[in-house]
């Protein structure tokens, strides 16, 4: 770090702007918004692992842009780190966990959204078929 | 690969919203002659057509937010989302059932205030007042703010000066020309939009190897295929009640039900639902192609136009692409923007003028203050717009708000007696506990809460020392 002047690739650090909500934040539907620095817009490459340790890990984006929409993740821990494209350096890994709302509660939900939804139709169509010769005249 | 999807310059950005500001301000103007009185301005003479009034219908319907949110819903809830989102078709099928009711309990009837007046009394009234223009208001706002960003991320033209060019340009030309201008510029735009969203679409079969794709989301984004994804299902509902509560209970679409020929009406809004079914599934899928074609959303809520303007740019479009874009999205903007001021000016002058205050507003006076209203209503858009605020979370919030009001519109149409006190306390209760439960369970449970609680207080009050509906007069 000393002899680099901390900033051994001519380039500023590229990190994670918004760790703190991602790292506190569950995502019930698999979705995050990864924001990171990049002072010297440098192509970046955003990596994802299921392994604190990257041991493997994919790509999930290369470019300018200093930051990317990731969605659709399963549930469990993802791990993401960013830095600059062909160079070793990365930001420190950030970890986000994507927790589905409960099965109970969803059953629940389900069952009071399809009883809902079946009478309000039920009841229009019922009125409707009811009150269609007052109606027609 | 966004850096470069924005290509079109600051003055391009002017040069398409000031000229499509022309025509439809000249249109408005055209078509604002044929209004001679009062009733000719807000009902555009009781006698819209199937084609006009399916078309208005449906470029009402297809809001900013349909064509910038869909997209949305598909990039993050996948497959359930985008028929969650279109499940907000339903609303507009089921209204088509309405109206012969409506038309046969309000023969002269203006607004949906006529309706919940004479159903609910002067509390229902006020209550119902208070619900629509929190809804149709944080609408309203978060369109012009929505406007303002398109136009600064598409063509660099600064926030305030894009929100406010596009609401000027609404405002004139729903001042000089009413339900009429709105009607007859609702037929032009609503081409403009399916034929715009086609072609995108389109573009992006041409470039999508589906094998390819599916084999690229079932590996990174899993979820977005699950059958059984929390969040994605309870939208699917969730999404339903709340276009039900928006259609069922807004000044838009009652004015539309008075507006068209009484035996058009039921057609024209069933037709506009069936029309409106396909445009988040086409919006959304566009969304779904993102990943598999390798485009970066750098911001969710820009995904509609970053994965248009990239397609379009990667088939050789180039700066046409931002031009294109641009011209849709400014279509579907304004196709609801006029229309909302249109019928909450309305509401305002005949519910809370004529209504509360008890102000006498004849025809000789009329145009002047519904000029009045549509200016002032649109002043204080522009007030609540200029701070930018994330007005988009308070629309969502009142989801429960008018999902509550989803069964006493019901029972007010269809039932001959109910107990008015325990459907209002249904609706205050339903509005508290779905806001509540946005804020607990998540923003896929509120309104199918709202709508809940309500639901079973107006059954309860059918049985409970229920008394019979006044029937209503001729001049009702």
């Amino acid at each position: 770090m000393l002899l680099c002047g901390g900033n051994c690739w001519g380039t500023e650090e590229i990190e994670f702007t918004n760790r703190e909500a991602l790292e506190t934040e569950v995502s019930s539907n698999g979705t995050f918004t990864l924001k990171w620095s990049n002072p010297e817009k440098v192509e970046v490459s955003l990596e994802q692992s299921g392994d604190e340790s990257f041991q493997p890990y994919v790509v999930r984006y290369v470019g300018l842009d200093n930051s990317s929409v990731l969605s659709g993740l399963a549930e469990g821990k993802h791990y993401f780190r960013v830095g600059p494209k062909g160079a070793e350096t990365r930001s420190d890994v950030v970890g986000v966990e994507v927790k589905f709302f409960r099965r109970d509660h969803l059953l629940w939900l389900l069952g009071a959204g399809g009883i809902v939804v079946c009478l309000t139709i039920g009841t229009i169509i019922g009125g409707t078929m009811q009150h269609r010769k007052e109606d027609v005249r | 690969m966004t850096e470069d999807v924005f290509s079109i310059s600051r003055s391009t950005g002017w040069f398409v919203v000031i000229l499509l500001g022309i025509l439809w301000i000249a249109l408005g103007i055209y078509w604002g002659r044929r209004a001679k009185n009062a009733e000719g301005f807000m009902l555009a003479g009781r006698n819209v057509g199937l084609s006009l009034g399916s078309a208005t219908a449906m470029a009402t319907w297809v809001t900013s937010n349909t064509t910038m949110l869909a997209p949305v819903f598909a990039l993050t809830l996948g497959i359930w989302g985008m028929l969650a989102y279109s499940t907000a078709s339903f609303g507009l099928i089921l209204f088509a059932l309405f109206v012969p009711r409506i038309r046969t309990l309000l023969p002269a009837g203006v607004t949906a205030g006529d309706f919940f007046r004479l159903r609910y009394g002067r509390f229902g009234w006020s209550l119902f007042l208070i619900i629509t223009m929190l809804y149709s208001l944080s609408w309203l706002v978060s369109m012009a703010i929505a406007g303002g960003d398109l136009l600064e991320a598409l063509a660099g033209i600064p926030y305030l000066q894009g929100m406010t060019l596009i609401l000027v340009v609404c405002i004139l030309y729903t001042l000089f020309g009413g339900l009429y201008a709105v009607i007859g510029t609702d037929f032009i735009q609503s081409l403009i939009i399916l034929i715009g969203i086609v072609f995108i679409g389109s573009l992006v079969i041409a470039r999508l190897d589906f094998s390819e794709a599916y084999e690229h989301i079932s590996t990174h984004q899993p979820s977005l295929l699950k059958i059984a994804m929390p969040a994605a299902l309870l939208a699917v509902f969730n999404n339903m009640l709340f276009g039900f509560g928006e259609v069922f209970h807004n000044n838009v679409w009652w004015s539309r039900a008075f507006a068209m020929r009484k035996e058009i009406a039921p057609k024209a809004f069933f037709l506009s639902g069936l029309l409106w079914f396909p445009i988040p599934i086409a919006a959304g899928f566009i969304a779904l192609a993102a990943g598999p074609l390798g485009i970066n959303i750098p911001d969710e809520n820009q995904t509609g136009p970053v994965v248009a303007s990239a397609v379009m740019n990667m088939s050789g479009f180039g700066a046409i692409a931002g031009v294109l874009i641009l011209i849709v999205l400014f279509c579907s903007m304004a196709s609801s923007i006029d229309s909302l001021l249109a019928a909450t000016s309305d509401l305002l002058i005949e519910d809370v003028k004529k209504g509360l205050f008890k102000a006498k507003v004849d025809e000789v006076n009329f145009r002047r203050s519904a000029g009045f209203v549509i200016i002032g209503v649109g002043v204080l858009v522009w007030l609540l717009a200029v701070p930018h605020w994330p007005i988009i979370n308070a629309l969502f919030i009142s989801g429960p708000l008018v999902g509550s009001l989803i069964w006493p519109v019901i029972a007010g149409l269809f039932w001959r007696k109910i107990n008015r006190s325990i459907v209002l306390a249904g609706i205050i209760a339903g509005s508290a506990a779905g806001v509540w439960a946005y804020f607990a369970l998540g923003w896929f449970t509120a309104s199918l809460i709202g709508a809940g609680v309500s639901m079973i207080a107006t059954i309860l009050a059918r049985i409970i020392r229920a008394e019979t509906f006044s029937e209503p007069s001729p001049t009702d």
